[in-house]
């Protein structure tokens, strides 16, 4: 069931469209998530759902009411939407109690049992009440935000980064809380953000903006695993990019039959994600017809994952191939430079049609 | 969300700033070239802008010379005592400009003329040159002048090419401010007998009331205004004068003074004399003569009380009407919200004279039950003070990020409320600070308020200034001591905004 509809929204700055002709569809109770890189659109898109912009064309449609008709919109005070900002934007003199009551008319019944309750629900512990948001960490600032939007049981959520400025321990930790939160009290929520591990882990859904466009929209596996274009691949991870002849799904390239889902024939660009490439060395003559086989010219160590260079052996003929392939890989029993490896593909390739 | 009523309410205000000069124009259209060439072409007017203009040409020039000498002895050398120094050539902006001249008079009762003009000009206005000017030179990075001496250049020649011009945005701002003052000045040259421009309106005004010579002298002086506008925007000129590159600035070294000790402390000595010590001993000796008996507490009581009121009025006035500005320039900046801004901005330039003929005019033909109203007087103290507030404010709602404003109409705000609630709310610390300088300002206003105040208003200025009229100059001492004191907050204000702006 559609909860929120966003149709053919425009939005341009004099001469820069920042955003056109999107169209997206956001289910109820789920998490959608909209990456781009700075400049892409993403946060006019938010703000034109939380209505501090006003869209030039299109529609915007909450659970049945029209929010934007063109120009014609209701104040965001009237849309009972909730938002977490990049910085939280608590109110800086107001204590904590006091932000996260801000939204709660004075006279709501129980009005300080359910700010308790709102800070538990974030992991909040009570003593913190009377704190002001300088005193906080920037994670429980961002806890205090999300309780104060939350406060006001908002049909929609909507976060813009809430994440990006936190430290990278931290953030983990919060984005599972939240997603947490969201899951039990089955509110529908919008993150924008440009980190992609962030948006592939957090939502069910994930649409992909590019400089005011809308390139495609789906899961999070069908997006990583069966982009559109090679530029949405990139996006979401690194990315193995080869030209090979396809045929009866087929495809042949640098790295020998790989097993596709397209019933196209002839040439065409494929893509492979670095973790479908398996490495196992070998003797350093190894040479024969029914495998792959390359040498390693230079590792790149990096922490957790590290980046190879291999040039590969045509075996046709048996001579090393340019350019070499570069592939990320775990740092567990990294090859030496110049050793041989056997090199497997699993899976199957993409193919961009 | 839609800006359209604040853009009307900031609209309105605009427009009635506009209406000075737009009276201006009108009284010309009015008054037929004929008429008019008749009156502004006379060898009286000539008199007078020759006046004027030497007034401005020997008064700026020397005021710089002295506040550059200072800021760069207070800010820049190991003089002794600098701290000290450098709030006492901030201090006489705590002595109103003809309490200035008063002292003066009283003291040498000679003085008059151009030299009186220009002197007690420079001792009054100097400082305006001098907060600007030291607060540039304690921001200025030291590097260029290292770089400057390393190139091969003397101490004097790394003032004069590497640290001068870039004290060029001060200066002239600086004498742009002296210079307005001059223009618009009343009281202080009455008293040493000289006559400007705002001296013959004034003269005129009283015994003709509203007469075209009046109006026409009004409007060379608004021509002289923009002229004066005009020439500091071309000397300003629109090189970078910013710190280019990232970082904090080392703190400057201060230069060794040597034997230039002495010549430099009594430079320091003698303008604080003159400046401070001349008010100090006149004031000190009309009290002492006058004694007890000259504090009639009742007049003076009245005088305090109405002048407490007009300050707070007015200043609450002027800051409501222009939060709807101050919020455009902020939130929604555009060439519309500029050209408003334009407008809340130069009226602040117009001398208090020419507001209060505007005023007079229009409800004279227009508006007469508002003639000499209370409300016409507050409506001229806003137009003079616009600008003031309008920066003060315009700064304070800068720091209140748009972000709060926006969490704020999600949680169910109305926009209005918002900016009640959270952006005024966070700004109120600085803007009160605005409202205390506006206050401040319309404490120590004279001309306007003589000529727009209801019959019987009896603030400390108008008090002072017939008593002085009448030469009883014991008896104005003690309200010269009130206007001190109560300039003393405001002269304390400026001074730490002005540490503040150097990083200090």
């Amino acid at each position: 069931m559609t909860f929120l509809t966003v149709t053919g929204i425009s939005k341009r700055y004099g001469k820069v469209a920042a955003l056109d002709d999107v169209t997206i569809d956001v289910p109820a109770g789920s998490r959608t998530a909209v990456v781009g890189s700075s400049g892409s659109g993403k946060t006019t898109l938010l703000r034109l759902i939380a209505g501090f912009e006003v869209p030039d064309t299109g529609r915007v449609v909450l659970d049945g009411s029209v929010l934007a008709n063109g120009p014609a919109v209701v104040p965001a005070h009237r849309r009972s939407i909730g938002i977490v900002a990049q910085h939280g934007a608590l109110f800086p003199h107001l204590t904590v109690s006091d932000n996260i009551g801000f939204g709660l008319e004075r006279n709501t019944p129980q009005r300080d049992k359910r700010i308790l309750a709102l800070m538990d629900l974030v992991e909040l512990t009570p003593a913190m009440r009377d704190r002001r948001p300088h005193q906080l960490s920037g994670g429980q600032q961002q806890r205090v935000a999300l309780a104060r939007a939350l406060a006001r049981q908002p049909k929609l959520m909507l976060f813009d980064e809430p994440f990006s400025a936190l430290d990278a321990g931290l953030r983990e930790g919060i984005r599972t809380s939240v997603a947490e939160v969201l899951r039990t009290q089955k509110i529908t929520a919008i993150l924008v953000t440009h980190d992609q591990a962030e948006a592939l882990s957090f939502a069910d859904q994930v649409a992909i903006l590019r400089e005011g466009k809308l390139l495609q929209v789906g899961s999070p596996e069908d997006l990583y695993m069966n982009p559109r274009d090679p530029y949405t691949a990139a996006f979401l991870g690194d990315v193995i990019i080869l030209d090979a002849q396809l045929n009866d799904g087929w495809a042949v390239c640098r790295l020998g039959r790989i097993e596709t889902s397209s019933l196209h024939s002839g040439p065409a660009k494929i893509m492979l994600r670095p973790e479908q490439v398996v490495l196992s060395p070998v003797s350093a003559d190894t040479n024969d017809d029914t495998g792959f086989y390359g040498n390693i010219t230079r590792t790149e160590f990096g922490g957790a994952s590290c980046s190879i260079a291999i040039s590969l052996t045509d075996p046709s003929h048996g001579k090393p191939d340019k350019p070499s392939l570069v592939i990320k890989t775990t740092s567990i029993n990294l090859p030496a430079v110049g050793s041989r490896v056997q090199i497997v593909v699993l899976g199957k390739a993409h193919v961009f049609e | 969300m839609s800006n359209a009523p604040v853009v009307l309410a900031a609209a309105i205000v605009s427009l009635v700033s506009l209406l000075p000069v737009g009276f201006v124009i009108w009284i010309g259209i009015q008054t037929g070239w004929e008429t008019a060439s008749a009156l502004i072409f006379r060898p009286r007017v000539g008199e007078l802008l020759i006046n004027t203009a030497m007034l401005v040409a020997v008064t700026i020039p020397i005021s710089i010379i002295l506040a550059v000498t200072l800021a760069w002895l207070t800010e820049r050398t190991d003089l002794r005592g600098a701290r000290i120094w450098s709030w006492f050539a901030v201090a006489p902006l705590a002595v109103p400009a003809f309490v200035q001249s008063y002292a003066w008079v009283s003291l040498i009762p000679g003085l008059h003329g151009l030299f009186g003009g220009v002197l007690v000009s420079v001792l009054a206005y100097f400082p305006f040159l001098y907060l600007p000017v030291s607060a540039q030179l304690r921001r200025l990075d030291p590097a260029i002048e290292d770089a400057a001496a390393s190139l091969g250049n003397d101490p004097w020649r790394v003032f004069f090419f590497a640290v001068l011009p870039q004290l060029r945005l001060a200066i002239c701002g600086g004498s742009l401010l002296i210079g307005l003052h001059l223009l618009a000045e009343y009281g202080l040259y009455v008293m040493i007998r000289f006559d400007t421009f705002t001296t013959a309106i004034v003269d005129q005004f009283q015994s003709a009331f509203n007469g075209p010579a009046a109006n026409m002298l009004g409007g060379v002086l608004v021509v002289c205004c923009f002229g004066l506008l005009g020439l500091e925007a071309l000397l300003r000129g629109n090189e970078r004068y910013a710190r280019v590159g990232s970082g904090a600035a080392r703190d400057p070294i201060k230069q060794r003074l040597g034997l230039l000790a002495i010549p430099a402390f009594l430079i320091c000595l003698i303008t604080a004399g003159l400046s401070l010590g001349v008010p100090f001993v006149t004031l000190t000796r009309w009290l002492s003569l006058g004694g007890i008996g000259s504090w009639r507490l009742d007049l003076i009581g009245t005088a305090l009380g109405q002048t407490i009121i007009f300050a707070v009025a007015g200043a609450l006035l002027t800051t409501t009407i222009t939060v709807p500005m101050a919020w455009l320039s902020v939130r929604a900046p555009g060439r519309f919200q500029r050209i408003m801004e334009a407008c809340h901005y130069y009226v602040g330039s117009l001398p208090g004279v020419v507001v209060a003929l505007a005023l007079v005019t229009v409800t004279v033909r227009v508006a007469l039950p508002l003639y000499q109203t209370v409300f016409t007087l507050l409506l001229a103290y806003a137009l003079l003070f616009l600008p003031r507030s309008l920066v003060g404010l315009r700064t304070n709602i800068a720091q209140v990020p748009v972000e709060l404003e926006q969490a704020a109409m999600a949680l169910g705000r109305s926009p209005a409320q918002a900016v009640r609630q959270i952006t005024m709310r966070l700004a109120a610390p600085g803007v009160a600070v605005s409202m205390a300088l506006v206050g401040l300002g319309i404490t120590n206003e004279l001309t306007a308020t003589l000529m727009l105040a209801p019959n019987g208003t009896r603030t400390l200025a108008m008090q002072f200034w017939s008593l002085t009229s009448e030469i009883d100059y014991v008896g104005a001492a003690p309200y010269a001591l009130m206007m001190v004191l109560l300039s003393l907050p405001m002269t304390l204000l400026l001074y730490a905004q002005s540490k503040r702006m150097g990083g200090r």
